[in-house]
């Protein structure tokens, strides 16, 4: 029998095996080849900041990380309010078949990004679409509409998809923080003369705050890392590269043009932005405060 | 409350679930090849897999994701384990780390990682994408918090009964998040169902695809744009295991999404 104190030792050291081999050593591995010129190919030479500078003056990155954050609030801008406002309406137990609502609701979520995102493409693009036929048997245009090919609708195609997949899901937290709500707070605030959206202020803004901070946090770092939607979507950048984000630009220049240097040095960029976003909003929320540690 | 907001509310969310309802009937009608009249038939299904290696794609995926989501809920739950139940020096610093690592994108390691996984011979095999998706140190973390339902004199009277270190894991602590594990286990198959990035990083030949990879391609092709019938089929077929596992551990889920810090 070892001692006891080896227990914990053994519990972790899968984990961190794991940990360390597929995620310590690579991340440090990746500073090094930021560094370097041709890293990873025999012609890898150390160049200093180079790859960093030349980044500063990358349109393209500058324009994948612009889409990325413009994706990101938007995204979380109606994610949220959206979510508690379907938690809301859900929020009343005489409804009827309220079991399979709730189911109807979060299987949205269940599709998956990728398989959403084929399914998207079909709704949205081409002459047998979804929305070509609609349109086309209401009069409102008459030709086939091709969204996909159009820049101004790249945005707005994407965010519906990462609505279609996460409003359903968020309501779920929302729903649960609603029900634990003392419902003594909604008798003291109607004594006190608040009206429904005085209790609404006063009482279940500031009581599922918690699960809405946590919401948004997740969403963000989701958000953030976006890259299957347009990808599949438009087979690419979309037109453009309006679709073309952070995440798709580092898949691009890694393993499509094969640079894993300058894709190493997009990526530490890339997470001293999402570090600093989340870092702050973890911050001014007020979230995670010694959870473990207690 | 006016005696019509009770219809007005029920009708609101009828219309709601019907948005939510309209692209998966659409993708139904699709794939039984109904859109534009005739009788419902399985000949798309039938086009897939002759014209697509699509037999190829599911057991690649299935495997992946099923192998990958156990290790990582077997090493997250046994990690989180170690930081719940013992005090051991260097305990804080360990959590202060992961903490840190919750909010770095995976994405900066995987230039550092095709180089490892290059080295040490893995590229276009199947290891290479499984054993880097192992670990979890979100996982960690939430059963390291789920923990906290287990009484810990439970721990105590079944040392002092002479339980092992491992039962007292294995045992007592896991059969009480289990609803931890059944919304973990969910939701890491789910997203490891619908991993592209890194499968299509490493995985090279064709035999090795996996379905994010192989209808990404088909979706990129002018004949299913023509004719989706066949890529339909092929979306639905790629939903369905998520939405099965889902109904087998359904009621764990949502107690375990309520539950925790999901």
């Amino acid at each position: 029998m070892p001692r006891r104190s080896a227990w914990p030792v053994l519990f972790l050291a899968p984990f961190l095996a794991s940990f360390g081999l597929f995620f310590a050593w690579p991340a440090g591995r990746s500073l090094l080849l930021s560094f370097e010129r041709g890293g990873g190919t025999v012609d890898a030479h150390f160049a200093g900041l180079d790859n960093y500078i030349f980044a500063f003056g990358d349109i393209l990155l500058g324009l994948a990380l612009l889409n990325t954050l413009v994706f990101t609030i938007l995204f979380l801008l109606v994610q949220i309010p959206a979510s508690l406002g379907l938690a809301l309406l859900m929020n009343d137990r005489r409804i009827r078949l309220l079991p399979l609502f709730r189911f109807i609701f979060f299987s949205t979520h269940l599709v998956g990004v990728v398989f959403a995102a084929v399914l998207f493409g079909d709704l949205l693009s081409g002459r047998h679409s979804l929305l070509s036929r609609l349109l086309l048997a209401v009069g409102l245009t008459d030709a086939p509409l091709d969204l996909l090919n159009r820049q101004a609708w790249v945005m707005p195609v994407m965010l519906g998809c990462a609505w279609y997949l996460s409003v359903g899901f968020g309501m779920i937290y929302c729903l649960a923080a609603l029900q634990q709500v003392d419902r003594r707070l909604y008798d003291a605030a109607t004594m006190d003369g608040a009206g429904a959206w005085g209790r609404f202020r006063h009482v279940t803004l500031p009581q599922v705050r918690p699960t809405l901070s946590f919401l948004a946090v997740a969403g963000a770092i989701w958000a953030l890392q976006v890259f299957e939607l347009p990808y599949v979507l438009f087979d690419g950048p979309g037109p453009g590269y309006c679709g073309l984000t952070a995440v798709m630009y580092l898949f691009a220049i890694g393993f499509e043009r094969g640079d894993l240097s300058y894709a190493a040095a997009i990526g530490w960029i890339f997470t001293a932005i999402v570090v600093l976003v989340t870092g702050v909003m973890i911050r001014v929320l007020g979230l995670w405060r010694e959870e473990v540690h207690a | 409350m006016s005696p019509a907001a009770p219809i007005v509310r029920f009708l609101s969310i009828l219309a709601l679930a019907a948005i939510a309802v309209l692209p998966l009937a659409w993708l139904v009608l699709g794939a039984v090849g109904v859109r534009d009249g005739g009788t419902p038939s399985l000949e798309p299904f039938r086009t897939l897999f002759i014209a697509e290696p699509y037999g190829t794609w599911l057991p690649n995926s299935l495997f992946i994701a099923s192998v990958q989501t156990l290790l990582a809920v077997l090493l997250s739950s046994l990690g989180g384990f170690a930081l719940w139940a013992y005090r051991f020096p260097g305990r804080r610093l360990l959590i202060a780390m992961l903490a840190a690592t919750l909010i770095v994108p995976s994405h900066v390691v995987l230039p550092g990682l095709f180089l490892l996984v290059t080295r040490l011979g893995w590229l276009d095999s199947l290891a290479a994408v499984i054993l880097p998706g192992s670990f979890s140190a979100f996982g960690v973390f939430l059963y390291a918090t789920s923990y906290r339902h287990v009484p810990p004199t439970l721990l105590d009277a079944a040392r002092l009964d002479g339980c092992p270190e491992w039962r007292l894991w294995w045992s007592i602590a896991l059969p009480i998040v289990k609803p931890t594990s059944a919304a973990f286990l969910l939701l890491g198959f789910l997203a490891a169902w619908n991993n592209l990035l890194w499968p299509a990083a490493v995985l090279v030949s064709r035999e090795q695809h996996t379905l994010p990879i192989g209808l990404s391609h088909m979706a990129s092709q002018p004949m299913y744009e023509a004719n989706p019938a066949p890529l339909m089929a092929a979306t639905l077929l790629a939903i369905l295991p998520v939405v099965g596992l889902f109904f087998l551990c359904q009621r764990e889920f949502s107690r375990g999404l309520q539950g925790s810090g999901f």
